[in-house]
């Protein structure tokens, strides 16, 4: 296109025509009949609905800790007082029912633990009543590993206050220190019999060589 | 009447290789009777023993 030419009029499809000396501008008419009216307020409704907190269930939470702390809990040394909180926004939520499962960990075969038979398989189930929201309860941990304590958080019955929920924990629980220790005792001992064991064989047989 | 006893003594030599043999099936027979044989008795008898050792299978 040479300088000073114009550029070419035409009409594009939002309905305004450029270039063209003057610009025209056509309107629609929005017409919406009764059904239309009501599905965008139902649907307005529905999106007010969804976005305030409070009109849907709550939301709880559950929380599950020990005391002592893991960290410091000891096999077949107990009981450890375990408590399990059932929360919402971090408050108690009263009249709730806590269904505890807990499976045993798994050890591997080349480094069992003192009672194999019970590696990997439920250690109990209990249901209990938490009407602050708080449930407490003892229980032994019989073996070292990574056990799996299943909680599920459930209205009182008759109450509807909130959803059930369920939520897995992993608890670790290591071994005895008394444990290891001895085993490294079995372990030196062993050893120092082999060396010396050795070294008898060998200064014996170094005589009858009549080397010596 | 005189009864009369007579006393032998054999001597073996083995080489070291069968000594060594001899001492680590002994020890492993020792072990094993110890730590793992389910032999009531004996089983019983290292029970805590067995508890107490980290990786000791009893139960």
């Amino acid at each position: 296109m040479a300088a000073g030419d114009k550029p070419p009029c035409y009409s594009g499809s939002t309905g305004i025509s450029h270039n063209c000396g003057k610009t025209q501008t056509r309107t629609r008419k929005l017409t919406m009949n009764k059904r239309q009216w009501r599905h965008l307020i139902l649907g307005l409704v529905a999106l007010m609905l969804a976005l305030v907190p409070g009109t849907a269930f709550a939301a709880v939470d559950i929380e599950f800790g020990t005391d002592p702390p893991a960290e410091e809990v000891i096999p077949e040394h107990g009981p450890v007082i375990s408590t399990v909180r059932v929360v919402d926004n971090g408050q108690p939520v009263a009249n709730a029912v806590v269904e505890v499962s807990v499976t045993n960990p798994t050890v591997s075969p080349l480094f069992s633990t003192d009672m194999p038979m019970v590696e990997g398989k439920p250690l109990g189930r209990l249901v209990l009543a938490a009407p602050e929201g708080e449930a407490t309860f003892n229980w032994l941990w019989p073996i070292r590993g990574d056990y799996s304590v299943v909680i599920t958080a459930r209205p009182a019955e008759g109450s509807t206050a909130f959803e059930p929920v369920t939520k897995e924990f992993s608890y670790q629980v290591s071994e005895n220190p008394t444990k290891r220790n001895n085993l490294i005792i079995l372990l030196v001992i062993l050893i120092g019999f082999g060396l010396l064991s050795g070294f008898v064989l060998g200064r014996s047989s170094v005589r009858v060589g009549g080397q010596a | 009447m005189m009864n009369r006893f007579m006393v032998g003594t054999a001597t073996v030599t083995t080489t070291v290789l069968i000594q060594v043999g001899l001492l680590l099936l002994l020890a492993a027979m020792v072990l094993f009777t110890i730590l793992f044989t389910p032999f009531p008795g004996i089983h019983d008898a290292f029970h805590e023993l067995r508890h107490s050792l980290y990786i000791v299978a009893c139960h």
